[in-house]
């Protein structure tokens, strides 16, 4: 039997909206207004060279019964890798920090070996060469966490909000989580591990979960233009890794994709078709999100 | 909070407001004080942060908040990358229609800051307890406008975008004057001038208008807690270089005082009692940023 309400109290924590200087399927207050309808509780707005923060506060404004979280992702329009920028983002308000996506040096080696990662990357350039970013002293596979990375770590576990990994290496993001690991610090996202698969082998999964990660997965990874993945490999990694360490999300909010709530509840009932149970559902878009955004149970019963 | 109707404000624009949501609490958010600008008659505001882009902002009051026009821009700060291409690109593609050169991160700023300017609280501030490393528009010898700033002013004028001075130096000023001058660009603004006497003495301001250059004067630093700069010398400024070439603005938006559009309000009748006449200061509240902003 079909799952009814399968977004009801669901948290989304990774949609891209209008403003931006491409199209988006609406901005913050029209996907906020389509995710509380659907039955949500809760989104991220996430935009890669700005932070989202005043974006998610006046779509709390003008949408009650609602919330919107805003964000920041550390390329360098945002200061990159800036221990003070991250200070004044979590002191704004951010509920999630990124590190560097589309001004890491992987994104750019992915996208110089096809990833439909260039398309975005090459978006965000502006035709304007500028220098990309790497976690370790010896670059994107060698060395030691740099120093300004543990300070950014340090500061969004002192305002206690959620880290994520943004577009790095393996080693790169392992590294990160050790550190993440070695001060005790609970709330790391590694982002959609899914769109990066021939990297992010299981070994390397099973590494990041031990050390208390949460892995993203994403809805963007399948859609018809991009990525194109098999659901089969979102449901190879939930049986791997367990859905209590996985949190799903739409990255949706695309013009030429459907509404980031629609994406999710239509990734939601594919994956039941591919046998996830919706308990297991529940625990990867309600109860996992809600734990590493440090909120309330939500007060209405689950589906 | 209502603002009367004055006749100075029915068509007014304000140039240079702070609003909420930010670091520190604001008298409002950018939709409460653009609903108060507009009832008392305010045709526009331009929005500002310093720390981060005001473009979402005004895209969000334009679209939420009828019978106003909102604009936004970015403050070149350590912040957005300092005074770093890409970002100004970014910027005015995302619909910025003021760029601020750096405030509270620029290295003039920083000097004011350790010799007791006011500014330092903010300096401080957006500090958050880390270093910063002071910007300046020049390059290394201090012989010209580093290559980057050149980059980014042309950048600025290939979008008509308004180039604000922010916090710099008169010798950064009369440098990013001098470079606006040569290339036919013609919407450079010299911030809130009245901050700055000390230094932007009468002749360095008489050069950069000059060079073409508008300039400001800020109700900011007339207020009771920081500034307390007599409006007289505020009126001086316009007796002496005229109103086609100052612009009112209130720099408000500070919790604790006055909002911004009754700022603006009480700034023209202080300039009219010191002498200003009435005329001049529709010219300097309305006729001027209107130009500057394109709007009809």
């Amino acid at each position: 039997m079909a799952v009814e309400n399968v977004l009801k109290n669901a948290i989304d924590m990774h949609i891209h909206c209008a403003p931006d200087t491409g199209p988006r399927y609406g901005d913050s207050v029209e996907i906020a207004t389509i995710a509380r309808e659907a039955g949500m509780r809760a989104i991220v707005v996430k935009d890669h060279l700005t932070q989202t923060v005043h974006k998610a506060s006046i779509t709390n404004e003008l949408v009650p019964g609602f919330t919107c979280f805003g964000a920041a992702a550390m390329n360098l329009p945002n200061g990159g890798l800036s221990p003070r920028a991250a200070a004044f983002f979590t002191a704004l308000g951010a509920k999630l920090i990124w590190l560097p996506t589309m001004d890491s040096e992987f994104t750019w080696l992915k996208a110089g070996q096809g990833h439909y990662d260039a398309i975005y990357a090459t978006r965000n350039a502006y035709g304007i060469d500028y220098p990309k970013l790497t976690l370790l002293t010896g670059g994107m596979y060698e060395g030691k966490l740099r120093e300004e990375v543990k300070q950014i770590v340090d500061v969004v576990a002192k305002a206690d909000v959620v880290l994520c990994s943004g577009h790095q290496t393996p080693q790169e993001t392992t590294a990160l989580m050790e550190y993440v690991k070695s001060i005790g610090f609970q709330r790391a996202l590694v982002t959609h591990v899914n769109a990066f698969l021939e990297e992010f082998t299981p070994a390397v999964l099973d590494r990041l979960v031990a050390l208390g990660a949460v892995l993203e997965i994403s809805n963007g990874v399948l859609v018809p233009l991009h990525g194109r993945q098999d659901p089969k490999e979102v449901v190879k990694i939930i049986r791997q890794v367990g859905a209590e360490h996985i949190v799903l999300v739409s990255d949706g909010g695309q013009l030429e994709n459907p509404s980031p709530a629609e994406a999710l509840r239509s990734f939601c009932h594919i994956l039941i078709k591919e046998g996830i149970t919706p308990e297991e559902i529940e625990v990867m878009i309600v109860q996992n999100p809600t734990q590493l955004l440090n909120l309330e149970p939500a007060k209405e019963e689950g589906r | 909070m209502i603002v009367r109707k004055d006749a100075f404000l029915q068509g007014a624009i304000d140039f240079h407001i702070h609003s909420g949501p930010d670091t520190h609490p604001r008298y409002g958010s950018c939709l409460e004080l653009a609903r108060q600008a507009r009832d008392a008659g305010l045709r526009a505001i331009v929005l500002k942060d310093q720390m981060t882009q005001s473009i979402h902002k005004a895209y969000f009051v334009n679209k939420y908040v009828e019978g106003i026009q909102a604009f936004g821009g970015i403050t070149l700060n350590r912040m957005v990358g300092g005074y770093d291409i890409r970002t100004v690109e970014f910027a005015c593609r995302l619909g910025a229609k003021v760029i601020w050169l750096a405030t509270h991160d620029s290295g003039y700023t920083i000097e004011a800051a350790k010799r007791g300017h006011y500014d330092a609280i903010y300096v401080k501030a957006f500090s958050f307890g880390y270093p910063v490393e002071p910007l300046s528009v020049l390059n290394k010898q201090k012989t010209d406008l580093s290559p980057e700033v050149k980059k980014i002013i042309e950048i600025i004028a290939n979008y008509r975008v308004i180039l604000q001075t922010g916090h710099i130096d008169p010798e950064e000023a009369l440098a990013v004057a001098g470079y606006c001058q040569k290339i036919g660009y013609k919407k450079l603004v010299i911030t809130h001038v009245n901050s700055f006497l000390n230094e932007y003495t009468d002749e360095v301001i008489a050069e950069l208008i000059r060079k073409g250059a508008f300039i400001e004067l800020s109700y900011g630093d007339l207020v009771p807690r920081h500034g307390r700069q007599d409006p007289h010398v505020c009126a001086r400024l316009v007796d002496r270089f005229g109103p086609t070439r100052c612009i009112l603005e209130s720099d408000l938006g500070t919790w604790e005082n006055i909002s911004p559009t009754e700022g603006l309000r009480c700034f023209c009748h202080y300039l009219v009692y010191c002498g200003v006449p009435a005329d001049y200061i529709h010219i300097m509240v309305k006729d001027n940023p209107a130009r500057l902003l394109e709007l009809s």
